[in-house]
């Protein structure tokens, strides 16, 4: 799979999510699905690509290795953050289904620093809308949420 | 509006002229941004400020989201302006009360003694910013004493059935926020907006998240989770909503959106039906 390949509707993703966008039920809401405009200005949304990290079909060891690269990527995972697991089909179709005319992308975005890909796991959330657009496109992402759990490690 | 109509604004108004409003034009493309009314717009050097017009009178003004350093000038200059400078400070909220304090003892010192708009504007954009980074940073971290004075207010509100459990929801998101995003402080003036529409409306108690920039995001379902309506509350008053229902004759979501003023939100809402299924 080369960097800005679609990924698979049949795989999925782990995006973490501030605790400020976490509901009182614990559910990540709409907010954990907009860009800032920042600056920088974000033009994806981060996750992590858990069938990438290894293809035995043992989701629950593929989150948890998602878990420890994640908390070490982000130098201070706080208390409050959550992981949220998302089928990479399941969010298309509630975009594709609900919004038609936008079109929402999920591409491989290895990161690369120095030439050398140091987390070829990483992937992003493309055409998402930014915190002061209309945010009907991240209302549906964050319908598709199946699973979260606790981030911190 | 943009930067030219802005100055010529300022001009029909006898506000600015000749040198001036050169030395403003060659600014405003330079560095600042003005906007007719309270949105926020970000220049390139990272202020965020605009001039309501209404308020161009000779020692009164309506700044938004200045910089630290241009709204420690502005306060400055309109305190020596006049005996009792009519002033309205709206945010940031990082700024207000260090800055008041600030002049208040004076400890700001300026070239001129401004007498008017024009002379405020000149010097305002000529004097050097004289705040310390220290005391920077202090104002960004004590910023959240006035959302913490909208969170009071909130649960001592006697008509609203769930005020107490709305002001805590609310004391965890500012932790939280400041946590997520290196102490900076949810905006006071989105959740002024979120307020007023909760105590003008008799609505259900919402899910409140924060959207990356500090605002307010709301969000309210149906008892059977069918129907459901999100707001974003803007600080400058204004509202972005989305409906997501379903359509009563076909097995899919209806969704409908839109963009109005949180004191317009209630009618707009009533018009889709919503009003019905989020009142108390």
């Amino acid at each position: 799979m080369a960097d800005g390949d679609s990924l698979p509707i049949s795989n999925h993703i782990i995006r973490v999510c501030k605790g400020s966008t976490i509901d009182e039920d614990g559910r990540p809401q709409a907010t954990a699905f907009m860009l800032r405009v920042g600056p920088p200005l974000e033009t994806y949304a981060s996750v992590c690509w858990l069938e990438m990290l290894g293809n035995d079909g043992d989701q629950s060891k593929r989150i948890e290795v998602a878990k420890v690269i994640l908390n070490k990527k982000m130098r201070t995972m706080n208390q409050s953050a959550k992981l949220a697991l998302l089928n990479v089909g399941e969010i298309l179709n509630q975009v594709n289904t609900n919004l038609p005319e936008h079109v929402l992308l999920i591409l491989h975005t290895p990161t690369i620093k120095d030439n050398v890909v140091i987390d070829n796991s990483h992937a992003g959330i493309y055409n998402l809308p930014l915190e002061t657009d209309d945010h009907g496109v991240a209302e549906f992402v964050a319908r598709a949420v199946s699973v979260v759990y606790p981030a911190k490690i | 509006m943009n930067t030219a109509s802005y100055a010529d604004t300022l001009e029909e108004r006898g506000l600015l002229a000749g040198r001036t409003l050169k030395k403003l034009d060659t600014h405003l493309t330079s560095q600042l941004l003005f906007v007719e009314d309270e949105a926020h717009q970000t220049s390139p050097h990272g202020f965020v400020w605009g001039l309501h017009p209404d308020s161009l009178s000779a020692n009164a003004m309506v700044v938004s989201g200045v910089s630290h350093g241009i709204a420690s000038n502005m306060l400055g200059l309109l305190h020596r302006s006049a005996a009792t400078p009519s002033v309205l400070f709206v945010g940031p909220d990082t700024v207000v009360p260090l800055v008041m304090q600030q002049v208040q003892r004076n400890l700001i010192r300026f070239k001129d003694t401004p007498t008017s708009v024009r002379d405020l504007l000149s010097e305002l954009l000529t004097t050097e910013y004289s705040m310390s980074p220290f005391d920077e940073l202090h104002a960004i971290r004590a910023d959240d004493s006035l959302f913490k004075e909208e969170i009071v207010d909130i649960s001592k509100k006697e008509n609203l059935p769930y005020a107490e459990k709305l002001g805590k929801r609310l004391s965890v998101l500012l932790q939280y926020f400041k946590e997520d995003y290196d102490g900076r402080s949810l905006s006071r003036y989105s959740l002024k907006g979120l307020k007023q529409f909760l105590f003008s409306n008799d609505v259900t108690y919402p899910s409140i998240t924060a959207v990356p920039n500090g605002d307010m995001y709301a969000q309210w379902k149906s008892p059977d989770k069918s129907h459901v309506l999100s707001v974003h509350f803007f600080s400058d008053f204004s509202v972005k909503f989305f409906i997501i229902q379903p359509n009563n004759k076909h097995s899919k979501l209806d969704t409908l959106s839109g963009q109005t003023t949180v004191d317009s939100l209630a009618e707009y809402l009533n018009k889709y039906g919503v009003m019905s299924w989020i009142k108390i």
